[in-house]
C-alpha cells in the first residue's frame, strides 16, 4: 500500500479515497513545502480565466468605492432625518451599500493577482510581476494624496463637534482609509489590466 | 521610455504550429505575456530571452534585435542571388 501511495500524484491519492490526513502526510514525506500542499490541496484555475473583461473589472471598481461613498453618506443622513422611517430606510440602504462594498472587494480579490501575494506570486511571470509593482506604486501615490484629505477633515470633525458624533465621523473616515489599503492595489490593476486575449 | 526590442516570436511561433498557450505553457509564462512580447509592447528578461532562444533552438540575435529585421524571404532570396 505505501509502494502505491509513493507513485501517485494527489490527484490520484484523492481519487482514490485515501482519506485526507494520510495524503497530507504522505505530501509531507514526500518534502513538499507548506505552498505546494496548498496548490495540491485546492488547485485553482489558472490567472487567465479568472480575471473577467476589464469594462466588467471597472464596474465592479466604481461599485466599491460607490457602495461605500453611499453607505457613509446615508449614516450621516440619517443623523439628521426627522422620521423613525426614513433613519431606518436610510440606515438599511448604507447596510446593503456596505455589503455591496465587501462583495466587490473580495470579487476583484479573486480575479486580479495581488489578492494574497504570498501564493499569488508563484503564478506571476515576469511582467505580470511588474504590473504587481506598479500597481502597488500608483496605489501609494493614490493613497498618500487621499490621506492628506482625511487625516486633517477627521481632525476637523473632532473640533467642530466634539463628543460621539464627531468621533464617529473620524472613524468613518478612517474606516474609508483602511480600506483603500486593502483594495486599491487591487483596484489598480483590475482597473488598468486590458481584456484577456482569445 | 523602454527602447523597442523587435523580435521575430510570431514568425517562429506561427511556423512550429504553436498556439499562443502552448508556446506560454512551454515558456512558463503566462499566455497574455506571449501577446505582448509578439506586439513588442513588453522587453523581456535577459533570462526569459535566453529560454526562448533555447526553446526554438536558436541564437538570440536570430530572434531580437534592436534594429527591424529584414523580411526572411529577401534575407534568403536576396542571398541566393547575390551569391
Amino acid at each position: 500500500m505505501t509502494e502505491d501511495l509513493e507513485n501517485l500524484s494527489v490527484a490520484e491519492l484523492k481519487h482514490r479515497g485515501v482519506p485526507p490526513k494520510q495524503i497530507l502526510a504522505e505530501m509531507k514525506r514526500r518534502g513538499m513545502s507548506s505552498h505546494e500542499i496548498l496548490d495540491a490541496l485546492s488547485p485553482r484555475p489558472p490567472i487567465s480565466s479568472r480575471v473577467g473583461s476589464r469594462s466588467l473589472r471597472r464596474r465592479v471598481v466604481i461599485a466599491l468605492y460607490g457602495c461605500w461613498l453611499v453607505g457613509v453618506l446615508s449614516m450621516e443622513i440619517s443623523v439628521h432625518a426627522g422620521s423613525k422611517w426614513t433613519t431606518a430606510a436610510l440606515e438599511g440602504l448604507a447596510f446593503g451599500a456596505l455589503i455591496i462594498a465587501t462583495v466587490s472587494a473580495v470579487w476583484l480579490g479573486r480575479r486580479t493577482y495581488i489578492n494574497a501575494p504570498q501564493i499569488a506570486d508563484r503564478e506571476l511571470d515576469e511582467r505580470l510581476l511588474q504590473v504587481k509593482n506598479q500597481a502597488y506604486r500608483t496605489a501609494f501615490q493614490l493613497f498618500g494624496f487621499l490621506v492628506l484629505f482625511a487625516w486633517p477633515l477627521s481632525l476637523l470633525f473632532i473640533s467642530i463637534e466634539p463628543g460621539a458624533r464627531g468621533t464617529t465621523g473620524a472613524i468613518v473616515l478612517f474606516g474609508g482609509v483602511a480600506l483603500l489599503v486593502n483594495t486599491l492595489p487591487t483596484a489598480v490593476v483590475a482597473w488598468r489590466e486590458p481584456d484577456p486575449e482569445p | 521610455m523602454a527602447p523597442t526590442i523587435r523580435n521575430r516570436i510570431t514568425v517562429l511561433r506561427v511556423e512550429r504550429g504553436l498556439s499562443r498557450q502552448q508556446l506560454a505553457e512551454a515558456l512558463g509564462i503566462n499566455y497574455q505575456t506571449v501577446g505582448y512580447l509578439e506586439r513588442g509592447d513588453y522587453n523581456p528578461s535577459l533570462e526569459l530571452a535566453f529560454r526562448i532562444s533555447e526553446y526554438f533552438g536558436l541564437p538570440i540575435e536570430a530572434i531580437f534585435s534592436r534594429q527591424p529585421f529584414a523580411p526572411m524571404s529577401s534575407q534568403l532570396y536576396g542571398k541566393e542571388e547575390s551569391a
